[in-house]
């Protein structure tokens, strides 16, 4: 199994938090108001449903280094 | 010149409407958190407090019928119910929960990804609008073309009959008076009761039509996953469509607009995008900032809170002033000047945090597209009006009117 993970683009996000909702637990605000991914082991789909439901298109999903969404 | 504190606490001046750029800078170098007396709250005009402001929810609320502007309205909502029983169901003058449940709804489909699907659409639209420019008289760019791109795009995407749309304009004029200016006059509240009455009669026969016999529209899709049970009553859907329909055009048409007077002041920019269009990204985000179609966003505090070197109470207003943000010296390099290519350039014209503008996407998407096409066609451009009147409002920055000459050479 390939481990997934999420990278939010700082210069994108305005911390609309859609992706706290699609993936629960994968992504917390942090004090500046911008989603942080937070690392674990996350499911594929919600980690590209994170990544779909962004408003900033600020969020790359990757399959061990393969990107994917 | 009368530059006295009562003439700061005016947000309605003359300055402060036609003139923002200069009432507010006045006001930062005051003090960036200024007590209005006149408004009864605190005026934001830096940039780091301006976007705080927007991402702080927890403590800054957007509810529209709780708190002091709860109070003011109260007195008279039972008069108008069609219009407040609908502006109390908009999602953008809610908070949690209610407010990320309709959102959450709607979101997807205003993404980047979704609405570029529309591009092609927009690209044909705006090449349809352009041709009457052509003729070399002077044109009502408001009505021929800023206030038209947008209507029907955001009609056809959300799946508003096209009958409905010449009266969309007197609908939209008549409820924007109430929504963006502040008192409660008589006349402008039973017309924007009427208007709201007309759109709601005018949307819900459609929306059961679309329950029965659903299109590939976002109305068809919001009813779908309403059946689904992500439950949004009858009401709330006509509500929030209302809603997008009237955030959807009023505001890029003020962005189309705002962006010809910038251009006209600063007509190298305008020969540079001429020159290359693949900076209509970059000049779309720089016009945004400079003029944006949105003055600033009100607040109040829930909890009591420091902002600058003052005590926000509880009950406090707070009006987060994003044109004054976006001309902060602090944060942007010659700030009162038009740069196309200015990047990065994190204006605060949409808002920041949960109450980001839910369709900045498409915004983008329509002005990209005009701006681009215009400076294509277009070398060179003249405004006739003696001199340009905004609506005199703290919401919005609206021209009364602009009229145009373009030239093709």
């Amino acid at each position: 199994m390939p481990r997934f993970r999420a990278v939010v683009d700082r210069d994108r996000c305005v911390g609309v938090a859609m992706c706290v909702l699609a993936a629960p637990g994968a992504f917390a605000v942090n004090d500046e108001g911008q989603s942080e991914f937070q690392p674990g082991s996350w499911d594929r789909r919600d980690l590209i449903e994170a990544a779909d439901s962004c408003p900033s298109s600020a969020i790359t999903v990757f399959a061990d280094d393969e990107k994917v969404s | 010149m009368g530059q006295g504190s009562a003439d700061l606490d005016n947000l309605l001046s003359d300055e402060a409407v036609n003139r923002p750029e200069a009432f507010y800078a006045r006001l930062r170098a005051i003090d960036p958190v200024y007590w209005n007396r006149r408004w009864n709250g605190w005026i934001l005009t830096g940039y780091d407090d301006v976007a705080e402001g927007f991402r702080n929810h927890q403590n800054l609320s957007s509810d529209r019928f709780a708190g002091p502007f709860g109070e003011d309205l109260s007195a008279v909502s039972s008069d108008y119910q069609q219009l407040f029983g609908f502006l109390s169901k908009f999602f953008v003058w809610k908070d949690q929960p209610y407010h990320t449940r309709v959102r959450s709804l709607v979101n997807k489909a205003f993404t980047p990804r979704s609405v570029e699907v529309l591009r092609p659409r927009v690209r044909t639209l705006v090449r349809d609008l352009l041709a009457p420019l052509r003729a070399g008289s002077e044109v009502d760019f408001l009505a021929g073309f800023a206030f038209t791109l947008p209507v029907i795009v955001i009609g056809d995407y959300l799946g508003v009959p096209q009958e409905g749309r010449d009266n969309l304009r007197q609908w939209a004029e008549d409820l924007g008076s109430v929504i963006f200016v502040s008192g409660n006059d008589e006349d402008r509240m039973r017309k924007g009761d009427d208007a709201m009455g007309q759109l709601a009669d005018f949307l819900r026969p459609v929306i059961r039509d679309r329950r029965a016999d659903p299109r590939d529209d976002l109305l068809s899709g919001m009813v779908r996953a309403q059946d689904r049970g992500d439950f949004l009553s009858e009401d709330e859907l006509i509500a929030n469509t209302i809603l997008m329909v009237f955030a959807g055009h009023e505001t890029t048409m003020n962005l189309l607009a705002n962006g010809i007077v910038a251009f006209s002041r600063f007509p190298e920019q305008w020969a540079k995008l001429r020159g290359d269009r693949a900076l209509a990204a970059t000049a779309t985000e720089e016009i945004l900032r400079y003029d944006g179609p949105i003055r600033a966003m009100a607040r109040w505090a829930r909890e009591p809170m420091r902002i600058g070197r003052h005590d926000v109470a509880v009950g406090d207003r707070v009006l987060l002033v994003q044109h004054a943000a976006n001309h902060d010296p602090a944060r942007f390099t010659d700030p009162d000047s038009v740069d196309i290519t200015r990047w990065p350039n994190r204006h605060t014209t949409f808002g920041q945090g949960i109450h980001t503008c839910l369709g900045a996407p498409l915004a983008r998407l329509e002005a990209q597209e005009a701006f681009s096409a215009l400076a294509e066609a277009f070398p060179r451009f003249d405004i006739s009006e003696d001199t340009l009147a905004y609506v005199p409002n703290i919401v919005s920055r609206s021209l009364r009117s602009l009229h145009v000459t373009f030239g093709e050479q």
